[in-house]
C-alpha cells in the first residue's frame, strides 16, 4: 500500500515500518501480536492506527520507541525512523531517541504519572534528560528545515525567541502599573496590569510576544523595557510554560502539586506536556483520551491538536474509536488481528471501508445519527412462561411505573483537617424520575455528576439522605430485613467492568448459579438446567459453564455478567456503564442482546452511561445529570433534536464524529 | 498533622495503663514466693522476711502494689531491685547496650535486604534472584538459635575473626556478629519485600512513561522504581525496629550481652516485679512511638497519604 495523503509527497517519510512483526513468549509458546504491518508517516502528517483492543496497535506503536513490554521482541521487519533503522539501534541510541525526536502521550493519565513526585518535577526531568535549552523556545525540526529550504542560510538563535521568566514577568508587570498608574489613575492600571499579566505566560511567550502585548497595553518605550528585562527563562519557568501550553490553567501553582491532587484531565494534560517538552518530530499518542469524559476528551484533543499543527509534529494517533479517528487524522490505518488491513485517506475509508472488518467497524460505530436497535424478535414474542415476569403482571396494580425515585438526595460528609469539623458534599441533589415498566431509562453525566450514587440508593447499596425510592408503588424505606432479601431478587445490576465484577475463583457455572443458591431456588439439577438456558439466552455455548473467567474475552465476560444477573428472573436491570469498557463491535453486539431480552422477557433498564452515542441505540428516555441535579428529562428523541440544555448540547457534540458527514447520511 | 500526633500521643494513655496493669498482674500471679526463694536452703530469718516484704510492698493488695508503684514513676522512682540497685540503673545499663545491637540489626538489614532485593527485582528469575530467593527462605525457616551458635561457632571460635561472645566488653566489633544474627530474619524479609516492590514497580505505567522521556534506565530504577518501591519496606524496618529493642532474648543469651533481653530474662526468673513491669512498660513505649513514627515516615514518603 503505497499512498500519500498530505502535502508532504516530496520530502522522505519520517517514520517507515515495513513488514514488522512482533512477538510474545507466553508459557503456551509465541503469540504473535504484530504480523507483517506497513505504516508511513511524513513530517507533520497525522495518521491514527483504529482497531479493536488485542489488535496489535498498541504494541506497534510502542515497537517504534522499544518499549515493548514483557517478552514481547521484535521478530521481523524493519522500523525505520529518521534514516536510522531503529530494530538494530543500540540502547543508547534509543534513550538518545526517547523523548527527544519521539515523544509518547499513554493511554491512561491515571496510572502513568508516578504519584510520589511533583507535577512539575516530572517535567523537568523531560527537559534535563534531553538536553533542553530552557531559556528560549526550540524551532522544531520541520520548521528549521523549512526555513532552511527557503532561505539557504541557517538560521542562527535570535534574541527574540527567549522565553519570559517569572522574575522578568514580575518587573515588567510593576513597570507597567507605574506606567498606567501615572497616566491613567489607580483603578484602570488594575485592570490593564490583570488582563496584561494573563497574557504573560511564564516560560511560554517569547520576547516578540512579551513585546506585542505590552505595546498593546500601554507601556511607554516598551522595546527597550522588554530587551532589559526578559533574558530567557529557566527550567523551573520552562515547566510552568510547558504546562500552560498544554492548556492547564494557573501552572506555576499547579507545577507543585502531587499528580493525585489533579483530576484526570488535568493529568493528561500534564502527559501532554511532558510528551511535547523535547520538542519530538513525532507524538505517539496512545488512546490519550479514551479514559476521559466526552466533553474533557474533546478540549484535550483540540488542544492536542492545535499545538501539534503550530509545532508541526508528525502524530501517531491510536484509538479504538472510528469515528474520533477520522475526525482527527487525515490518514487512517485499519488493525485487525496484528495486520494492516485497510490504509488510506480518513474519509474515503469511511464512505467506502474495502475490508469485511472496516465494514462491521463502520457500520456498528455508534453516532448521533443512528437510531434505537429494533429488536427483531419484537414483534411475535413468545417467551417461555417460566422465565417471563412480563409487563402487567405488577402484584400492586400500578403496572406503569416500576420504578420511580422522588426527590432523592445525597449528602455525603467529609472529614476536614481538625477534628469535628466537616464540609457537606451533595452528591445527588433533589433527583426525580420514572422507569416505565419494558422500557429503557438512560442516566446521562459526565463523572462525577451523581449517577452512579443513584444506582447505588436504587440497588439499596447505600441509604439516600433524603427522598424515597419506589419499586412497584413500594417505598423501599420501609422494606425490613427480609422484604429487602426479596427486593434484590427484582432488581440485579450489572457493571462496568467485566474482568472486576466476575470473581476470577469462580467457574462460569457458580458464578451465574450463585444467586439461585443464595436466593434457595430449585435443587442442583433444576439450578444447572436455568444456568444453560441462561447462558443460551446470552448466546454462549453451554460448555462456557466450565471455564473461568480468565479464559474469556471482554465481551464474553460482560455476556456472563448478564446471564448473572437474569439468573433471578429480575424485572429492573440497572446497567451502570455496562458497556463502557468495550469494543465498539463487542459494545453493539452486547447493546442488540440487552435490547432483545427486554423484548423477550419484558425488562425494564436503568441505563447509566456518559456515552451519549450508546443512549441514543438503547434508551426510550433521557435523564440528563450535571453536578447532582436532573437538568434534562424528556423522551430520546427530544433530547438528541431539541437539546434545552447548553450543557446537553455540550454532550452532544463532544460525541467524537458527530461533525462528520458520513455518519450523519448513514442512517439506519 | 499536628491534631494527628496529638491524638495519637493521647491513645497512648489508656494503652500505657492497661499494658502495665496486665504485666504488674501477671508478674503478681507468678507461682512461689520471692522474698522466700531470697533465702535460699536455710530460709530466712522471719523478722527479715517481714520487713523485706514491708519494704517492697509485698504485704499489700495487688492494686495498693500497683498504684503505689504508679506513684513512684511520676516522680521518676521506678522502685529498687532485690538485689538493692535502683532499677532506673538497672535499665540505664541494659538499654544502651540493646540499642546498639538493634541498629547493627536495622542497618545490617537494611542496607543489604534492601541492595540484594533490588538486583533481584531488576533480575527477577535469573540466576542471582533464584539464589537469594532461597538463601532467604532458608534464613527464614532456620532458627536464629541455630544460626546464632553455628555463627559463633564458625566465624568466631574456628575462623577467629570476630569475638565470640561481648561479655563486658561492648562496642562496634564485638556487637557486628550478634547484630548480624539478630537482623538475619528481618534481612529476608527485606529482601523479599524490596524484590517484589521493585519487580511490581517495573511493569507500572509511570516507569514506561518515565523511559519514554528518554531517561537513562539508571536514572528511571532510582528516581521512579526505588522510592515508590521503598514504601512497604521503611514501613516494615520502623516496625521492626520497636521489635529489636525489646525482642533479643535469644540472641543476647547466645552472646552473652548485657542488654535488654538477657536482663529482663533474670528478672522474670526472680519475679523482680518493679524490674519486670518497668522494663517492659519502656518497652511498650517504645513500641507505640515506633508504630506512630512509621506511620509518621509513610506519609513523608506517600504525599497521597494526609493524616488528619
Amino acid at each position: 500500500m503505497t499512498e500519500t495523503t498530505t502535502t508532504n509527497t516530496a520530502t522522505e517519510p519520517l517514520l517507515a515500518i515495513r513488514d514488522l512483526e512482533v512477538s510474545f513468549t507466553a508459557a503456551g509458546g509465541v503469540v504473535q501480536a504484530v504480523r507483517g504491518a506497513d505504516l508511513t508517516i511524513y513530517p507533520g502528517q497525522t495518521v491514527a492506527i483504529v482497531g479493536e483492543s488485542g489488535s496489535g496497535k498498541s504494541t506497534l506503536a510502542h515497537a517504534i520507541i522499544s518499549l515493548l513490554p514483557g517478552t514481547g521482541r521484535v521478530t521481523g521487519g524493519s522500523i525505520v525512523f529518521n534514516g536510522v533503522e531503529v530494530t538494530r539501534a543500540s540502547a543508547s541510541e534509543i534513550v538518545a531517541m526517547r523523548g527527544k525526536q519521539i515523544g509518547l502521550v499513554p493511554q491512561d493519565p491515571m496510572s502513568n504519572l508516578n504519584p510520589v513526585w511533583k507535577i512539575g518535577f516530572q517535567v523537568k526531568e523531560a527537559l534535563r534528560a534531553n538536553g533542553i535549552d530552557a531559556s528560549r523556545a526550540t524551532r522544531s525540526t520541520l520548521t528549521s528545515a523549512m526555513l532552511h529550504d527557503e532561505l539557504g542560510v541557517d538560521v542562527a538563535p535570535d534574541d527574540d525567541d527567549l522565553y519570559l521568566g517569572r522574575k522578568a514577568k514580575a518587573a515588567l508587570l510593576a513597570a507597567l502599573r507605574t506606567a498606567i498608574t501615572a497616566a491613567q489613575g489607580a483603578e484602570a492600571a488594575d485592570a490593564v496590569v490583570d488582563r496584561a499579566s494573563s497574557a504573560l505566560r511564564v516560560g511560554a511567550t517569547t520576547r516578540s510576544e512579551v513585546l506585542t502585548i505590552l505595546t498593546a497595553a500601554g507601556l511607554p518605550n516598551a522595546g527597550a523595557t522588554v530587551a532589559s528585562h526578559v533574558k530567557g527563562a529557566d527550567l523551573t519557568d520552562r515547566v510552568a510554560g510547558l504546562l500552560s501550553e498544554a492548556g492547564l490553567p494557573d501552572a506555576e501553582r499547579r507545577a507543585k502539586q502531587y499528580p493525585h491532587e489533579f483530576s484526570g484531565g488535568m493529568r493528561q494534560r500534564a502527559l501532554i506536556a511532558i510528551g511535547l517538552a523535547a520538542r519530538p518530530q513525532l507524538l505517539i499518542a496512545d488512546e490519550p483520551t479514551s479514559a476521559l469524559d466526552v466533553t474533557v476528551q474533546r478540549q484535550i484533543l483540540d488542544h492536542l491538536n492545535g499545538l501539534t499543527q503550530e509545532l508541526g509534529t508528525a502524530v501517531l494517533f491510536i484509538t479504538h474509536d472510528l469515528g474520533l479517528a477520522a475526525e482527527r487524522a487525515e490518514h487512517l490505518v485499519v488493525m485487525y488481528r496484528g495486520k494492516v488491513v485497510e490504509s488510506g485517506p480518513a474519509l474515503e475509508i469511511l464512505k467506502a471501508p474495502k475490508h469485511p472488518y472496516t465494514q462491521r467497524l463502520v457500520a456498528s460505530a455508534p453516532s448521533l445519527a443512528s437510531r434505537r436497535i429494533q429488536s427483531a424478535k419484537a414483534a411475535g414474542v413468545v417467551a417461555t412462561d417460566l422465565l417471563a415476569p412480563t409487563a402487567g403482571e405488577g402484584p400492586s396494580g400500578t403496572a406503569d411505573h416500576v420504578l420511580s425515585v422522588a426527590n432523592l438526595t445525597k449528602v455525603f460528609r467529609l472529614r476536614g483537617a481538625r477534628p469535628g469539623s466537616h464540609t457537606d458534599f451533595t452528591a445527588v441533589d433533589d433527583v426525580s424520575f420514572e422507569v416505565q415498566r419494558g422500557t429503557t431509562l438512560a442516566l446521562v453525566g459526565e463523572s462525577g455528576s451523581g449517577k452512579s450514587t443513584v444506582a447505588n440508593i436504587i440497588l439499596n447499596l447505600i441509604d439516600p439522605t433524603e427522598g424515597k425510592v419506589y419499586f412497584d408503588g413500594t417505598d423501599m424505606s420501609t422494606l425490613g430485613p427480609k422484604d429487602l432479601f426479596a427486593f434484590r431478587r427484582r432488581v440485579q445490576p450489572i457493571f462496568q467492568n467485566p474482568y472486576g465484577s466476575l470473581d476470577p475463583m469462580y467457574s462460569i457455572f457458580r458464578t451465574i448459579e450463585e444467586p439461585l443458591r443464595t436466593h434457595r431456588i430449585g435443587n442442583k439439577a433444576s439450578r444447572e438446567k436455568r444456568v444453560r438456558e441462561l447462558l443460551d439466552m446470552v448466546a454462549l455455548p453451554q460448555t462456557t459453564m466450565r471455564r473461568y473467567p480468565n479464559e474469556l474475552s471482554g465481551g464474553q465476560r460482560q455476556r456472563i455478567a448478564v446471564a448473572r444477573a437474569l439468573a433471578l428472573s429480575p424485572e429492573v436491570l440497572v446497567c451502570d456503564e455496562a458497556v463502557s469498557a468495550l469494543d465498539v463491535l463487542v459494545q453493539a453486539q452486547i447493546l442488540t442482546l440487552l435490547n432483545d431480552l427486554q423484548a423477550e422477557l419484558g425488562l425494564s433498564y436503568l441505563f447509566i452511561t456518559h456515552d451519549l452515542a450508546v443512549v441514543r441505540q438503547i434508551a426510550d428516555r433521557v435523564c440528563v445529570m450535571q453536578t447532582g441535579k436532573v437538568v434534562e428529562y424528556a423522551t430520546t428523541d427530544e433530547v438528541f433534536d431539541h437539546p434545552q440544555r447548553d450543557y446537553t448540547r455540550e454532550l452532544l457534540e463532544a460525541i467524537p464524529g458527530s461533525k462528520l458527514d458520513v455518519f450523519g447520511n448513514a442512517s439506519a | 498533622m499536628a491534631w494527628y500526633i496529638g491524638r495519637r500521643l493521647l491513645q497512648m494513655i489508656p494503652v500505657f495503663l492497661g499494658a502495665t496493669l496486665l504485666i504488674y498482674f501477671m508478674v503478681f500471679a507468678l507461682a512461689g514466693d520471692p522474698i522466700a526463694a531470697l533465702g535460699g536452703e536455710r530460709g530466712l530469718n522471719p523478722a527479715v522476711a517481714a520487713q523485706l516484704r514491708e519494704h517492697y510492698h509485698l504485704n499489700q493488695p495487688f492494686l495498693v502494689q500497683y498504684l503505689l508503684w504508679l506513684k513512684g514513676l511520676l516522680t521518676f522512682d521506678f522502685g529498687t531491685s532485690f538485689s538493692g540497685r535502683p532499677v532506673r540503673d538497672v535499665m540505664a545499663g541494659a538499654f544502651p547496650v540493646t540499642i546498639q545491637l538493634a541498629f547493627v540489626a536495622l542497618f545490617f538489614e537494611a542496607v543489604f535486604g534492601i541492595a540484594v532485593g533490588l538486583v533481584s527485582g531488576l533480575r527477577k528469575g535469573k540466576l542471582f534472584d533464584s539464589t537469594f530467593l532461597i538463601v532467604s527462605l532458608v534464613v527464614i525457616a532456620v532458627p536464629v538459635f541455630v544460626i546464632g551458635f553455628t555463627m559463633q561457632f564458625l566465624v568466631g571460635v574456628k575462623l577467629g575473626w570476630l569475638p565470640p561472645t561481648v561479655g563486658g566488653n561492648v562496642n562496634i566489633r564485638t556487637l557486628l556478629m550478634p547484630g548480624i544474627v539478630l537482623g538475619s530474619v528481618s534481612f529476608a524479609y527485606v529482601l523479599r519485600l524490596t524484590r517484589t516492590s521493585v519487580a511490581e514497580n517495573m511493569t507500572a505505567d509511570f516507569v514506561r512513561t518515565a523511559t519514554a522521556k528518554g531517561l537513562t534506565r539508571r536514572r528511571v530504577v532510582t528516581v521512579h522504581v526505588l522510592r515508590n518501591s521503598l514504601i512497604p519496606v521503611v514501613t516494615f524496618l520502623g516496625a521492626d525496629l520497636g521489635g529489636l529493642m525489646g525482642g533479643a532474648i535469644v540472641t543476647e543469651g547466645i552472646f552473652n550481652i548485657p542488654g535488654v533481653g538477657n536482663t529482663l530474662y533474670h528478672a522474670i526468673q526472680q519475679s523482680e516485679a518493679p524490674t519486670v513491669v518497668s522494663m517492659v512498660t519502656v518497652l511498650v513505649m517504645v513500641y507505640i512511638f515506633a508504630n506512630l513514627l512509621v506511620d509518621l515516615l509513610y506519609a513523608a514518603l506517600d504525599p497521597r497519604i494526609r493524616y488528619a
